[in-house]
């Protein structure tokens, strides 16, 4: 089973983002991409070779889920496992955007002590999968 | 040729249909007098056949439609012209105890002996009235509901999305992380704090939002000196303009002008409209605030050259939690929920908040009050 390290986060806001660098590369060990719209992350995964998105659900022009979709659509990108981080946490919400095709949701507000941690536990569920 | 039997028994036939059938029939001469109905009607309106018989068939509508009966039948008789005859109708009658029921009318004519009549078939739709009345109550509800829960279900994302922010650097703060890294613990800091702003304006809008539905803002109404008002507007909002380099000046306002409104809550909607203004125009333009003046209203106009609001979002405008771009919403530190109060505030003072606007010329709003001294409009 590989190891994680290479996250791509796709999320508008740039307080959360600053935060989500300090959590996930500083304080969790990850090499993470930032990027500040699903137009930008999409043209980033080639380049980046993520083993994991994290992908922000509301976000203007394309929303996460678009994002998601477009992702589901290249054949080279189809592998790669998708999760939700998002503030949109009623139990309705999450059946969602698990039915949407992503294989976790994480949701806001996380703990920058943990979410390393939690993309870690999930990664391996995916390749136990 | 017809044997008498054959009569006898075609009009006994006729007779128990008739007697039987579950919808009122009842026959009137050319003057409304009713000539025949049978047991359904009297159960449908609560008289018997010998209170009906004889009697204008009005007696069964209540007002208008009864003292404007034979108006009716007056009409046809000398224009030919059917409101009515052919057609089925929904209208209104009224039962021998007052009460009032919707029943389906339908009303054909006939001529017995060269004796015009009519004949109308009465149906009591009460029931079905009723039902379709609970029908639409139930998806009312159903519809408010879901608004609501729609609108909780932004409120906690929109609370959650600062939340996240402040919470995460403070646990970073606190865990020492961040220690070593230059300058990144002023930046947490820095990140908490403008997020927790954030925060307490979105809920300082949000408890606006529902002081406004329930009704409980508690206006403090008196009379104010509109040029004052409009002068205190600019200067208050003077600093703001200025963070995106843009004027406020101030226009003609017609002498002697008092508003009828509450101060503080006017003020409220000339801060969201003018920094609106301000937000969405290039550095270097300016904003224009000026009044008129038209038999009974007062028009307070905004009026900027900033890049206008895209034609589709033009519907959505005073919704809640909308922008024309969300991001904007972040970018431009707003919550989404300024002018759907500001158009609260204004219509609670009897009032209204429109504007006009087309995309790279500019947007202008108007907040029209009434005089108060004209009654009616005010408290």
């Amino acid at each position: 089973m590989s190891e994680l390290k290479k996250v791509l986060y796709i999320e508008d806001e740039p307080d959360i983002r600053a935060v989500a660098e300090i959590a996930l590369q500083q304080i969790g060990g990850l090499v993470l991409k930032c990027c500040a719209s699903g137009p930008e992350g999409l043209e980033s995964i080639s380049d980046f070779d993520p083993q994991l998105i994290l992908l922000d659900v509301m976000m203007p022009g394309m929303d996460g889920p678009t994002v998601l979709a477009h992702i589901r659509e290249n054949t080279d990108y189809q592998h790669i496992p998708v999760v939700f981080i998002t503030a949109k946490v009623q139990a309705a919400e999450v059946e969602d955007l698990m039915k949407l095709g992503a294989f976790a949701v994480i949701s806001k507000p996380f703990s920058p002590m943990e979410i390393a941690g939690q993309l870690r536990d999930i990664w391996k569920d995916f390749c136990r999968a | 040729m017809t044997k008498p039997s054959a009569v006898s028994d075609l009009l006994n036939r006729t007779r128990a249909i008739v007697e039987t059938i579950v919808d009122g029939v009842i026959t009137i001469d050319q003057h409304g007098l009713i000539d025949t109905v049978n047991p359904a009607t009297e159960k449908i309106f609560g008289y018997s056949s010998e209170e009906m018989i004889g009697q204008n068939v009005s007696m069964l509508m209540p007002n208008p439609y009864r003292r404007e009966h034979d108006g009716y039948i007056n009409n046809y008789l000398s224009t030919g012209n059917k409101k009515i005859i052919g057609i089925g109708r929904e209208v209104r009658g009224q039962r021998k105890d007052g009460t009032l029921f919707p029943l389906e009318l339908a009303i054909s004519e006939m001529f017995i002996n060269g004796q015009r009549m009519f004949t109308g078939i009465v149906r009591d739709i009460s029931e079905r009235k009723e039902t379709e009345e609970k029908l639409r109550e139930a998806e009312h509800r159903v519809h408010e509901q879901r608004v609501k829960d729609e609108f909780i279900a932004t409120v906690s994302h929109e609370l959650r999305t600062p939340l996240t922010s402040i919470k995460a650097s403070l646990e970073i703060l606190k865990s020492n992380a961040c220690d070593g890294v230059e300058g990144q613990a002023d930046a947490l800091i820095e990140i908490a704090h403008k997020n927790s702003e954030r925060l307490l304006l979105l809920i300082n809008d949000i408890l606006d939002i529902s002081k406004i539905e329930s009704e409980k803002m508690g206006y403090r109404m008196t009379s104010i000196p509109l040029q004052e008002f409009l002068e205190s507007a600019i200067r208050d909002n003077k600093s703001y303009g200025e963070k995106y380099q843009v004027e406020f000046t101030l226009g003609e306002v017609p002498d002697g002008i008092e508003i009828y409104a509450d101060p503080d809550r006017m003020m409220q909607v000339m801060s969201n409209l003018m920094s609106n203004a301000a937000k969405f125009s290039p550095p270097k333009s300016k904003v224009e605030i000026y009044a008129l003046r038209d038999g009974n209203r007062t028009r307070i106009c905004i009026k900027d050259y900033g890049y206008g609001i895209p034609q589709e979002f033009h519907a959505r405008i005073f919704d809640k939690f909308t922008q024309a771009d969300s991001s904007d919403r972040r970018q431009m530190s707003g919550t989404g929920l300024g002018l759907n109060i500001s158009k609260g505030i204004v219509e609670q003072h009897n009032g209204k908040l429109s504007f006009t606007s087309h995309q790279d010329k500019g947007s202008e709003f108007f907040i029209d009050l009434f005089d108060h001294s004209q009654g009616e409009n005010y408290e």
